[in-house]
């Protein structure tokens, strides 16, 4: 029996990836001694905008391993941003406001859950409708509650929280341990997930739901029970990624604040080919190209600065780009966006 | 000792009658066969049998006790495996997993326990698995060894297999059969389902015939014949195939020959000739470029693609010019790319030529002239029930089967690529398609069969080719007995290159 195990490629890659790393570190290292450019604010600030992103990707992710495609992720960001800059603003408790933004999160998760795995509505339309929900509910509540009294209503964020003695190192130190508290709570997911992922019956469950419902119902895995458990695990990282942008991003709410991050979010999954690791790439990535159209921004070069919307548009064009590029590459999983039922 | 007996088995689904009152009695360390025509009721059976339906009314039991499964859990908790047609395997998990797969505590702790405690079973029954490849490396075969190894691992003393030998070579079917009689000597039972009487002689023991979701009757294999057993089945005897002229001397093939392309699964370097009044063949294993070789000639792959020369014109190339130059595909995935499931049958009939004349005038469908031609063909072709406007999604498979022969045939064209045309049908329906496609390439159509089945070859093609990794070989004609043909089949090198 052939047993053909392709691990050369892999095991080339995981000799080779330590000294990419290790090559690009030592060059930003003496370009930073030499010339004398930030990059560590600048990679501080790309982790920070990559925050939001990670975890509305990683709850994407989950959906999608799932077999299930929920394009209103970008109203679930919408909801925590405001369901947290309320709560805290009210409460005057960033956790209790980053608690309360995973909850508005969650309401929105439950009715795509009943909506599309109980009733089995078709999930992109569902999905579309509760994105225009959420503008509408947020932008009402907010209007009634804040707009109108004419003051600006803002908070106390987050504060970064510097490591101690790690967040000392050149580049790193700022990018890594000089981050708020959410950041590190979204490393921290990702890391469970990859363990979840690879090391547990959790991933092969939602493998197995994801690839082939009917094979995993046939083994006796609760097909709806698992994506419904899913669909809840994106309402709550939604929720806290719209939470991390209303309450360390920045310090109040505005309307339409997700501006297309959870539709980011949704490129970051393809371009992190469905792997947690992979999306935390894909959400740097992102971060650190938003990053740098900032400091383009700041520059002195007149032209850059009086057509600053075209540097705007740098992240949303390399969505497209990521999109068009990574078609064929990275394969969905099977039963994505179908809906199951046993016959 | 009757280890599963039903009695009196009713069920239906609203007005249609599905079991009318079945009878069936498997004993323990006995192969039972269960034949029937298409819409006979045997996958009804099959799935109360393994918990996804329950019956009306009639009693099942197990072992002596009362059996009433809930669900397929509740069948495999009780000893009740299954092996699908379409496998239930996560391609992208390792057989360890597959296996595993749904067994409560599994952890990465516990995955050495249960490695070694797979391995031991496995070697107790003989078998030999990659237990850390990915299914999706695995060949057909092997998935199906899989299957029936998870069947086992979860303990099922009675295996349901539903038409294992559709999807595997001759060389496999035997290993398969090999197999399945180790298993009944060890005491296991099987409920073994096909349309392939010669299979049926060959493996089991007794055999239940179904027809009209009624019990004819159980009798031992070895008592009944093939004629037996086929006028049971029908009600009548099998007409014996249509003897025909062979054209000497055909003239004016078309050369298919297949177009550089990069990610295409046929070989560059050989040519098929299709003879007009000629059938001409193509065995193979599936999986080795049949699909993509039938889709190129119709124009649709999205991989391949094949130039078609006559008398030094070519084909256009491209989906919807080769179509309408002629060129017509009987396609063994009716439901996905034969028929639109939601279309009556006599939208179906008119499918492909819906924008013309006499099907439509300046825009306008003409219905009486769509209904008149639909009865006609309804009534030619046997499509039962007789109603065009039908849904075809009501149909039973052999009878869907029938309206896309009868589209593609009654079509004007000149090519017709028959891709699997019987997959799924019984001896009836087989003996219906292989009349009409007979008397297709005998009114002077060049026809292509592409089949997995080696008698169906044997006894229509004029001459035979084999694909084999996107390469095909022409077999002269005193080799096309099933040893033979079954070992280029599988790569051997007996044919000339064409």
């Amino acid at each position: 029996m052939t047993t053909a195990i392709s691990t050369s490629p892999t095991m080339v890659q995981r000799r080779v990836w330590p000294w990419i790393v290790f090559l690009s570190y030592g060059v930003l290292l003496s370009v930073h001694l030499w010339n004398g450019f930030d990059f560590g604010s600048f990679f501080q600030s790309g982790v920070r905008i990559a925050t939001p992103l990670l975890l509305a990707a990683l709850g994407e992710l989950i959906v999608e391993k799932a077999g299930l495609i929920n394009i209103g992720i970008e109203g679930i960001v919408l909801m925590g941003a405001f369901g947290g800059f309320a709560a805290a603003y009210q409460l005057d408790s960033l956790w209790i406001g980053v608690g309360a933004g995973m909850l508005a999160g969650l309401l929105l998760a439950i009715m795509f859950a009943f909506l599309c795995v109980t009733l089995r509505n078709d999930q992109i339309v569902i999905g579309a409708a509760l994105n225009f929900l959420a503008i509408g509910a947020t932008g009402l509540l907010y209007q009634i509650y804040y707009a109108s009294s004419g003051s600006t209503h803002t908070l106390e964020p987050f504060q970064e929280f510097e490591l101690p003695w790690i967040s000392g190192i050149p580049i790193i130190g700022p990018a890594l341990f000089s981050q708020t508290a959410l950041t590190y709570l979204a490393i921290l997911i990702t890391l469970v997930f990859v363990l979840l992922n690879l090391r547990t019956r959790i991933g092969f469950h939602l493998e197995a739901v994801g690839e082939h419902p009917r094979a995993a119902d046939a083994a006796g895995i609760p097909v709806h029970r698992v994506r419904w458990a899913a669909v809840l695990i994106e309402g709550l990282l939604g929720g806290l990624a719209g939470a991390s942008l209303s309450l360390a991003s920045s310090n109040t709410f505005n309307e339409e604040m997700s501006n297309g991050r959870g539709y980011i979010a949704l490129a970051i999954v393809i371009f992190g080919r469905w792997n947690p690791l992979g999306v935390l790439g894909a959400s740097l990535f992102f971060g650190a190209v938003t990053a740098l159209q900032l400091s383009l921004q700041a520059t002195d070069i007149d032209w850059l600065r009086s057509n600053y919307p075209y540097l705007q548009m740098l992240p949303y064009l390399l969505t497209l780009m990521v999109l068009t590029f990574s078609i064929g590459k990275a394969r969905a999983p099977s039963a994505m966006g179908k809906h199951y039922h046993r016959e | 000792m009757a280890f599963l007996e039903a009695n009196n088995i009713q069920k239906s689904f609203g007005r249609i009658v599905a079991l009318r009152g079945v009878d069936l009695e498997v004993r323990k360390g006995e192969i039972h066969a269960l034949l029937g025509e298409n819409g006979a009721g045997k996958t009804t059976l099959m799935n109360i049998l393994y918990g996804l339906l329950s019956p009306d009314s009639g009693s099942l039991q197990l072992g002596q006790k009362p059996y009433r499964p809930r669900s397929p859990q509740d069948a495999m908790g009780s000893g009740v495996g299954m092996v699908h047609q379409h496998f239930m395997l996560v391609p992208t998990l390792t057989v360890l997993q597959n296996v595993l797969l749904g067994d409560s505590p599994f952890s990465a702790y516990r995955k050495e326990v249960m490695r070694d405690r797979l391995r031991n079973r496995m070697e107790q029954l003989s078998f030999d698995l990659p237990i850390e490849s990915r299914v999706e490396e695995l060949s057909v075969g092997v998935r199906q060894r899989v299957e029936i190894f998870k069947a086992l691992w979860k303990g099922a003393q009675l295996l349901i297999l539903d038409e294992p030998t559709a999807v595997l070579a001759p060389q496999e079917i035997e290993d398969l059969f090999g197999l399945l009689k180790d298993l009944k000597s060890e005491g296991h039972s099987i409920l073994f389902i096909s349309h392939k009487l010669d299979e049926i002689q060959e493996l089991c023991d007794r055999v239940t015939l179904l027809r009209k979701g009624e019990t004819v009757g159980t009798y031992q294999v070895s008592e009944v014949d093939r004629q037996e057993m086929t006028q049971l089945l029908l009600g009548r005897a099998l007409s014996p195939l249509t003897k025909r002229q062979r054209t000497q001397n055909p003239t004016n093939p078309f050369h298919v020959r297949p177009n550089p392309s990069p990610h295409g699964r046929l070989k560059e370097g050989w040519i098929c000739d299709l003879y007009p009044g000629q059938i001409t063949a193509i065995a193979g294993i599936e999986g080795n470029g049949q699909r993509e070789l039938a889709e190129a000639i119709v124009g649709v792959s999205s991989t391949d693609s094949v130039s078609i020369e006559m008398e030094g014109h070519s084909l256009p190339s491209g989906s919807p010019d080769r179509i309408s130059s002629g060129v017509g595909l009987i396609s063994e995935d009716r439901q996905r790319t034969g028929l639109v499931m939601d279309f009556t049958v006599e939208e179906n009939l008119a499918l492909k030529d819906i924008a013309r004349v006499p099907w439509s005038k300046g825009g306008w469908l003409q219905k009486d002239k769509i209904r008149r031609t639909a009865n006609q063909l309804i009534e030619q072709y046997r499509v039962d029930p007789p109603d065009a406007s039908r849904l075809v999604s009501d149909l039973s498979g052999g009878n869907q089967q029938k309206v896309v022969v009868a589209r593609e045939i009654s079509r004007n064209h000149r090519l017709l690529v028959a891709f699997n045309p019987t997959r799924g049908l019984d001896v009836g329906a087989c003996e219906n398609v292989y009349d009409a496609l007979i008397a297709d390439a005998e009114s002077g159509a060049a026809i292509l069969l592409i089949s997995t089945e080696l008698e169906e070859v044997q006894q229509l093609a004029d001459r035979v080719y084999v694909l084999f990794n996107g390469q095909l070989t022409k077999i002269s004609e005193d080799n096309w007995s099933a040893d033979r043909l079954g070992l280029a089949m599988m790569g051997a090198d007996t044919g000339e290159s064409c």
